[in-house]
């Protein structure tokens, strides 16, 4: 029975150590995303997820540099209390995805969000700047490309969002780029005019 | 007696001559995009603004060159004001609309020729007879904007296939293709014109083979020409192209 005591004690020591190890290794890992994915939102709105949160995967729309067609890539995001939180985590994710390497997202340097909301009818409103796009850094392709992205990401993750609408500044905006006509038919899905008739 | 037959001869003269001015070639406007200020699409020193005009010159010589009347938004690299545009457009006597609009596009993998047309939006009537508000785009508009695209895509050699990156509103029994290079999608140069028009894009300022291609001599007008052949084919106009010389045998 002795013998046995210390086979017990070096497992549970083992276990104690590992567990220990885990728990670091998440808590750092979710700590430093949560603050960085909360400092990147404008918006004064509850936090987008909390540690302890289960991950999720999700898919953004990304270009392949060898032939530029969008294909889906995984991504991860959080569950949180909200939906509204997983999909503005989402937003953030596609926006801020990888800009160098083989596989891309269509985002133009220097596009911002401001805020997104997601009104009972399922549209998904996006708010964004275009101020600090460089001037003539956006073709017709690249925007239709963004626009595309941008819907079909926030559509294919979640089956709530049954059209999308892009605001410049807070504002409906004839083009977001000069070329591409925002509010007139927003691929597929017609997006209404006028946030304030929702 | 005499003041009748005076009166008579005087009418038939002026009738004469009244038919006479009446410029009875079809017309064809050429809207090169942006200018002045707004200078399109930019890479490096290509500006789309200048493409535009460069080519939307070519093509004016080619269509009068083809017994066309030719109606520039704009002839020069000057502003120009957008409700005037629409306006020069839709009160025109235009049977097609022609914009010119270099573009660009990062990854350098997409090449021109590329045709937009703008696809049917919620404001038109259903009533095909009655006056439609500005902006609308009725379903037998697009199918008109459509074929032309068609047509002159044909000419060109692209594959005329409804690009995947189409609005899918635009698509009644379409079947989409990764390689179309014909789109379906909402275009500013578009919006609130009111006739059969199309976006061309000839080149994209992004790829090498586009640039060499357009940086030949004869390049611009072939395209041209080939343009004006589409458009025709459009409108059920036959041309008399002269027949290419033989080439010398050895």
């Amino acid at each position: 029975m002795n013998s046995k005591f210390p086979v017990v004690k070096v497992t549970m020591a083992v276990t104690a150590f590992f567990l220990i190890v885990f728990g670091v290794f998440f808590f750092l890992k979710f700590h430093g995303k949560a603050k960085s994915l909360e400092l990147a939102h404008n918006a004064n709105s509850t936090p987008l997820f909390e540690t302890g949160d289960k991950p999720m995967k999700v898919y953004i729309k990304a270009v392949e540099m060898d032939n530029g067609k969008l294909f889906n890539l995984q991504e991860t995001i959080y569950q949180s209390k909200t939906r509204i939180n997983q999909m503005r985590q989402l937003l953030l994710v596609f926006l801020n995805g990888p800009r160098t390497g083989k596989d891309q997202v269509p985002v133009p340097e220097g596009l911002k969000l401001n805020d997104f909301y997601f009104t009972p009818q399922g549209t998904a409103v996006v708010d964004i700047s275009t101020d600090q796009i460089m001037p003539g850094k956006m073709g017709f392709y690249e925007e239709v490309l963004f626009i595309r992205a941008l819907i079909e990401t926030m559509s294919q993750n979640f089956f709530e969002i049954k059209q999308v609408k892009v605001l410049v500044d807070g504002k409906d905006a004839k083009t977001l780029a000069g070329h591409y006509a925002l509010g007139s038919a927003d691929l597929g899905a017609p997006v209404v005019q006028n946030v304030n008739s929702f | 007696m005499k003041t009748s037959l005076f009166i008579l001869l005087l009418s038939v003269f002026s009738w004469g001559f009244a038919q006479a001015d009446v410029d009875t070639r079809p017309q064809v406007v050429i809207d090169p995009g942006h200018g002045g200020s707004d200078t399109g699409s930019k890479e490096g020193s290509e500006v789309e603004k200048t493409w535009n005009l460069k080519i939307a010159e070519a093509l004016s010589k080619a269509f009068e060159a083809n017994g066309y009347q030719v109606l520039m938004t704009r002839t020069s690299d000057d502003d120009l004001d957008s409700e005037k545009r629409i306006n020069t457009i839709n009160t025109s006597n235009a049977k097609v609309v022609l914009s010119i609009h270099a573009d660009r596009e990062w990854t350098g993998t997409q090449t021109g020729p590329f045709f937009v047309v703008e696809p049917p939006n919620q404001s038109a009537t259903a009533d095909v007879d009655s006056i439609q508000p500005l902006g609308a785009i009725t379903a037998l508009q697009y199918h008109a904007s459509l074929k032309l695209a068609r047509n002159i895509g044909q000419k060109l050699g692209a594959n005329i296939s409804m690009s995947d990156l189409s609005d899918s509103r635009g698509l009644a029994g379409e079947v989409v293709s990764p390689n179309g290079k014909v789109a379906c999608l909402p275009h500013q140069s578009l919006r609130y014109i009111s006739k059969p028009a199309v976006v061309i894009t000839p080149l994209f300022i992004t790829s090498a083979s586009d640039l060499k291609k357009f940086g030949e001599s004869t390049a611009i007008d072939d395209f041209a020409l080939k343009v004006v052949v589409g458009v025709s084919d459009n409108l059920g106009i036959v041309l008399k192209l002269p027949t290419p010389t033989a080439g010398v045998a050895k």
